[in-house]
């Protein structure tokens, strides 16, 4: 499925989303509209239930909202089929998941492969841009490890060079720090930010670290689904 | 034809089976095992069959003509030389007496052997086509198969059969032949009624037994309504094959390795859907990743079936090989065993069937594993 050539950013405009909770509904998204430019790092505070993975799932196209619509780049991502949804997803949003989440069997460049795979894009032209991406993030000396060959910061930057691997126009990033130890937080979100300005990526990160949410170009709050500015005594 | 490997679930998978080898050698050695059963089972089954049919199945005959009522078993089934010959006026049927009695023989230095005494026209069609021309000319001559002749038998031994006291001497061998597990001895008709009627008059031929016979060999041309003739005359004529069914042992036989045999193949399928269960739900959170990174469910499927069918093709051959050499050092012996290629090629192939089916259970839950759980959180 061909999808043209991608114009940056993110956007999402009056986006509603809600679930039960057994006997209750929870409102995991209230009105929610934001807009991330390409280029842009965008952290979003919240304390656990918040609402920020669902503001991750609906703006990497995981789940439709109930309301609202979302935009990657030019393309509408709400009230599509499941399936374009997919290719959407595959060919314009890159995901940094919390605690790297890498395949067990794969090496460090085989993870970047296989989002070429998935893209079925040229074997050849896949490898020189895993080697590249891989390089960029500090670890072409480790291509060949796997996952529990590499210290947990690795592991991470491997993460953001497969996000990267796509070429998408939007970079989201789930609590990219945890499990890392200050220093290495600092030094991966620094790096995330390096990367998303390098190759203009709408970049979203939500965390529950403060201290890491300085890092960013602007900083929102997700309180009980709602999205709020936060006031400068709430931060760090 | 489509590079499977290009799909990212076999990219993935195929790695898999390099870095989980351990568990998939497990999983594989036990399907490998059940394969190496199919494979014994399968020889045994078609080694009992031939031990029970094989000389029928060699006999150069279409059809049988038994006495009604009588399941076309030799032992309970009688037609007199008037029917035979009638049988034989037959347009399209050529047709002859055949006589098979089981009797237990004495051989040289009083050791004991169960024969069945097959009794066949000298000249015949069924003489010719396996025995040749040497029925008939010594009397009381008979020729034995090679399963008689392992006993030491040479021609011009003595065989004494029991109850008539019946004396045969060997005068040729024919190739291995057996009949209700049983080696056979091809004797001339008139002898074969002499042991068989004359059991209680001393091996002397009563006068009401002359011209009897067990059945009826036939050649019949294709076209021929054998029903017709056979409601005609008051026979029962059956083919070849059906002909087997009258064998002793031989239904409940095959029905039982046949059950035994479809057992493994439900077992197969079993071990495979249970592994491939456990397999895929330890997967899941991948699974939900490959998703996440936008891998379509049906890649994803294709991946897991590919993998599967990997894991069943490796160990089914292997199975197969380990069976076939067992087959091959206890083929011969005192067990009927018969490797049939095609056979084992038939198990073989219903085996990775079969795991694949089961493997579906655990493959189906594929489907339903949302991207959603790769967000660390959100699962």
């Amino acid at each position: 499925m061909d999808l043209g050539p991608a114009r940056g950013g993110l956007r999402l405009e009056h986006v509603c989303l809600r679930f039960g909770d057994g006997d209750e509904e929870v409102n995991a998204l209230d009105d929610v509209s934001l807009e991330v430019n390409a280029g842009e790092v965008v952290a979003v505070l919240g304390a656990s239930g918040s609402g920020k993975s669902s503001l991750l799932a609906v703006a990497g196209a995981m789940r439709q909202p109930d309301s609202g619509q979302v935009f990657l780049g030019d393309a509408l991502v709400t009230d599509v089929p499941e399936k374009r949804r997919n290719v959407l997803r595959r060919d314009r949003v890159g995901f940094v998941f919390q605690g790297s989440n890498l395949l067990a069997s794969l090496t460090a460049l085989e993870q970047l492969e296989l989002v070429g795979r998935i893209g079925r894009a040229p074997r050849e032209a896949t490898r020189r841009r895993a080697l590249d991406l891989l390089e960029e993030v500090g670890l072409a000396a480790k291509a060949g490890r796997r996952p529990a060959q590499l210290s947990g910061g690795e592991r991470q930057r491997v993460g953001i060079a497969r996000a990267l691997m796509g070429e998408p126009v939007v970079l989201l990033v789930d609590e990219p720090t945890s499990a890392l130890d200050h220093q290495r937080a600092i030094d991966i979100v620094s790096l995330l930010g390096v990367e998303a300005r390098r190759h203009q990526i709408a970049t979203l990160t939500v965390t529950h670290d403060r201290s890491v949410a300085r890092l960013a170009d602007r900083v929102l709050e997700m309180r009980d689904g709602r999205l709020v500015v936060p006031t400068d005594a709430s931060l760090p | 034809m489509m590079d499977v490997t290009r799909k990212a679930g076999m990219f993935v998978e195929l790695r898999d089976l390099k870095f989980a080898w351990g568990r998939f050698l497990l999983m594989g050695s036990v399907i490998a095992l059940v394969t190496v059963l199919t494979v014994l089972l399968t020889g045994l089954s078609y080694g009992l069959v031939d031990s029970g049919i094989s000389g029928l199945r060699a006999m150069p005959l279409t059809d049988l003509a038994f006495q009604p009522k009588t399941s076309a078993t030799f032992s309970q089934s009688t037609l007199d030389a008037t029917t035979i010959s009638s049988l034989n006026r037959q347009p399209g049927i050529h047709a002859e007496p055949i006589g098979l009695t089981f009797f237990n023989a004495k051989l040289a230095g009083d050791a004991s052997l169960s024969i069945a005494l097959v009794g066949i026209e000298p000249g015949g069609f069924m003489a010719k086509g396996m025995v040749g021309d040497r029925l008939g000319r010594a009397p009381m001559g008979v020729i034995i198969s090679q399963g008689v002749a392992t006993h030491h038998v040479r021609v011009g031994d003595q065989i004494t059969l029991d109850r008539s006291r019946v004396q045969l001497r060997v005068v040729g061998f024919s190739p291995k032949a057996t009949y209700g597990h049983v080696d056979i001895v091809y004797a001339p008709i008139d002898l074969w009624r002499q042991a068989t009627y004359g059991q209680v008059t001393g091996g002397v031929l009563p006068r009401s037994a002359q011209g009897l016979a067990s059945a009826a060999a036939l050649q019949v041309r294709p076209g021929v309504n054998v029903n017709a003739v056979g409601s005609r005359l008051g026979v029962e004529i059956v083919t070849k094959q059906q002909a087997y069914q009258g064998s002793p042992g031989y239904v409940a036989e095959t029905a039982t390795m046949g059950l035994i045999i479809d057992f493994l193949y439900v077992i197969a399928a079993l071990i495979v859907g249970a592994f491939f269960t456990v397999w895929t739900i330890q997967r899941r959170s991948d699974i939900g990743l490959l998703k996440a990174l936008g891998a379509s469910t049906t890649s994803v499927v294709f991946g897991a079936i590919g993998q599967v069918a990997l894991v069943m093709l490796a160990t089914t051959a292997a199975g197969v090989l380990v069976g076939t050499a067992i087959g091959s050092l206890i083929s011969g012996g005192a067990v009927p065993f018969s490797l049939q290629s095609g056979a084992v090629f038939a198990a073989a192939v219903i085996l990775v069937i079969a795991g694949l089916v089961g493997s579906l259970v655990g493959v189906r839950r594929i489907a339903a594993i949302d991207p959603i759980i790769a967000l660390g959180s959100a699962s």
